[in-house]
């Protein structure tokens, strides 16, 4: 995407730096007797490279955070920058764009589409895009298939989303998550159906990424097994930040921003 | 991936409700082709009889009717006669030209006497189409009092081969006028629905009976029946531009039989066609609303992932059109093969109120499956519309929660 038109066209307000960057955002869900405040004030910062969890008990606003942060909603106040993009300033094809040039994301219902077999759930965004960014689709299908043979999938690249069991499904959605190699990756609960060697399989490609391409993550988990690859830790609650721990040394990739 | 191809993905992979939508869909459609094949059937035969049985042909000539004049008037006279057949001859199209004239009266074997209504007609020339031979009531120019009379006639008066007849014409501007003539054939023709038995003579015959030397129509028999419009506004033109008054008239105007027909058939597909379009569309409409609601989350992904709203519309329409397209091409074989059944079996039915049953036929309407195919895919486009568009406005972030 061309930022400097849509700039222009838009009237983008930009911000340097940070991949993500939240300021002051709330998050209001009306509706029945008493309405919901998912998200109350959030600042928050990621840059590229960084493995973050977000934990939080049920209903504490971690998928708001990551849909906010997905443009597939947007703030009911305060500002989400994506790429030193305002998307709040963006039309709904731009935060399209953005949101599949710049993000991967691995959904709390994971869904596949039933009538593509693994291969070409895996290789849908890109399908959907129309090409592959930079490289051809033969590179593209030889990824899909290196991604899968990470995921402990290579045997089932062929088969329909039917013959999967939950774990296997899951590990096909963050395989789609990956293909097009975004620079960031918001993973809604992805350890939820896996089980501890799934869990492992997962964030040792995700940290593989992470060192190869400068990916950042975003995983909101309740499973404290899925922290051992973090960078931070964010602590939800009630829809605020309660606190953030950093839970490791490793530093945040810096080559590309 | 484009929509297109998501949407025929989905139909190839086909889930129950879908395969049972498209059978839906042609089952529906085969009750229309086949009822529409059937009246085409019926149309046919109805058509045959008109043309052939009851001698009317492809086209009648006649003198513009002149409503306060006599009988005599609304005749052509010997030389326009003689003008309007080398006329008519030389037209293009043209199998066979007859002059022919009706006659009502009273005939009496001696024993026994019944109204006819008659048709007074020439020869059948040697030259005529194999196809024209077969006209009923075979007449003989060597034979001038030789007749031909119905079966039915024949055994209402105890008439056969040989038998002697007086016939009595009963002209409304005409002295009554008696012949003696001899039935010469028996033939087994239908009986027109609107008149007394039939009877055959020849023209001569029925002039006499009429008093009048006079010729009452022209009969025009046509190559190619399917030009029957273009060869009526050729012959008029022809005829109107020597300065003859005259009236063509096809013979569907002509038969009042066969114009009722017609009215009831056309009523009749038309209420059958009415009800298959809102079973084809409610079938549409419902399995297509179920599929947006069942795939709230396939579409909340598909969004998230980059697809349009105007393409997720697009890919539920298409595959609505899909499944209508099936069942289009499963209805064309199903029907293919029921009317060949059907034919095959020899079935019979008794139509109306006939006393005699006629073979159960179902010819395939082409025109009107042309038009029943337009007619499903609309429907199917307008009954998708609504799953479609709230489909396309499914909110991404709810339906992505697990």
């Amino acid at each position: 995407m061309d930022g400097n038109a849509e700039q222009g066209k838009e009237g983008v307000a930009r911000a340097f730096g940070d991949l993500v960057r939240l300021s002051g955002v709330h998050k209001y869900y009306s509706g029945g007797s008493a309405g919901v405040h998912a998200l109350n004030g959030i600042d928050l910062q990621l840059g590229a490279g960084e493995i973050v969890s977000v934990c939080g008990p049920s209903g504490s606003g971690k998928t708001s955070l990551l849909s906010l942060i997905g443009m597939l909603e947007a703030p009911t106040e305060g500002s989400v920058v994506i790429a030193s993009l305002l998307t709040g300033k963006l039309s709904e094809q731009a935060r399209a764009e953005l949101r599949a040039d710049t993000i991967g994301m691995v959904f709390q219902a994971f869904t596949l589409i039933p009538v593509l077999s693994v291969r070409e759930n895996v290789l849908l965004p890109l399908k959907l895009r129309g090409q592959p960014d930079g490289d051809t689709w033969q590179a593209v299908h030889a990824r899909a298939d290196e991604l899968l043979a990470q995921l402990g999938l290579s045997t089932m690249a062929d088969h329909f989303p039917r013959d999967l069991d939950p774990s296997q499904s899951q590990r096909v959605a963050i395989a789609r998550a990956l293909i097009g190699r975004p620079r960031l990756v918001l993973a809604d609960e992805p350890g939820s159906r896996l089980d501890g060697a799934g869990i492992r399989m997962t964030m040792d490609l995700f940290a593989r990424e992470q060192a190869a391409h400068g990916t950042a993550f975003l995983v909101s988990t309740r499973d404290q097994r899925q922290l051992s690859r973090v960078t931070r830790t964010l602590q939800l609650s009630d829809g605020r930040l309660q606190n953030v721990v950093t839970t490791s040394s490793r530093k945040p990739f810096r080559a590309e921003v | 991936m484009s929509p297109l191809r998501l949407a025929l993905r989905t139909l190839m992979l086909a889930r129950i409700r879908s395969v049972l939508a498209i059978l839906m869909v042609a089952a529906s459609l085969c009750v229309l082709d086949l009822f529409s094949g059937h009246i085409a059937s019926v149309r046919a035969r109805l058509e045959y009889q008109v043309v052939m049985g009851e001698r009317l042909g492809h086209l009648a000539v006649m003198r513009s009717p002149r409503q306060d004049g006599p009988d005599q008037l609304r005749m052509f006279a010997p030389a326009e006669a003689k003008q309007v057949r080398a006329i008519v001859e030389a037209a293009g199209g043209v199998a066979l030209v007859m002059p022919q004239m009706s006659v009502n009266g009273i005939a009496s074997s001696g024993q026994r006497s019944a109204l006819f209504h008659g048709e007074g007609v020439s020869d059948m020339p040697e030259a005529a189409p194999g196809s024209l031979q077969a006209l009923p009531g075979k007449i003989k120019a060597a034979n001038r009092n030789g007749i031909a009379v119905s079966s039915a006639q024949a055994q209402s008066l105890g008439l056969r081969h040989g038998s002697s007849v007086t016939l009595t014409g009963a002209g409304n501007h005409a002295a009554a006028q008696t012949v003696k003539a001899e039935v010469i054939d028996v033939y087994n023709g239908p009986e027109r629905a609107d008149g007394p038995g039939g009877l055959m003579m020849p023209l001569q015959m029925a002039q006499t009976l009429n008093d009048t030397a006079r010729t009452e129509r022209f009969v025009v028999f046509l190559s190619d029946p399917d030009k029957l419009e273009e060869q009526r506004a050729a012959l008029a033109t022809a005829l109107r531009a020597v300065d003859l008054s005259v009236d063509v008239r096809t013979w569907q105007e002509q038969s009042a039989a066969y114009m009722r027909e017609r009215g009831t058939s056309d009523l009749a597909f038309d209420s059958v066609a009415g009800m298959v379009f809102a079973v084809i569309a409610a079938t549409i409409a419902a399995t297509m609303s179920m599929n947006a609601l069942e795939r709230r989350r396939e579409v909340g992904t598909l969004r998230a992932l980059g697809m349009r709203s105007h393409a997720v519309f697009f890919m539920f329409i298409a595959e609505a059109l899909g499944m209508a397209l099936a069942g289009v091409a499963a209805s064309l074989v199903g029907s293919g093969l029921i009317a060949w059944i059907v034919n095959r079996a020899a079935l019979s039915y008794s139509p109306g109120q006939a006393s005699t049953s006629a073979p159960m036929l179902v010819e395939l309407d082409f025109n009107r499956m042309g038009m029943a195919v337009v007619m499903v895919v609309a429907v199917a486009l307008l009954a998708a519309l609504v799953p479609s568009f709230k489909a396309a406005r499914t909110a991404v972030a709810p339906s992505l929660v697990a």
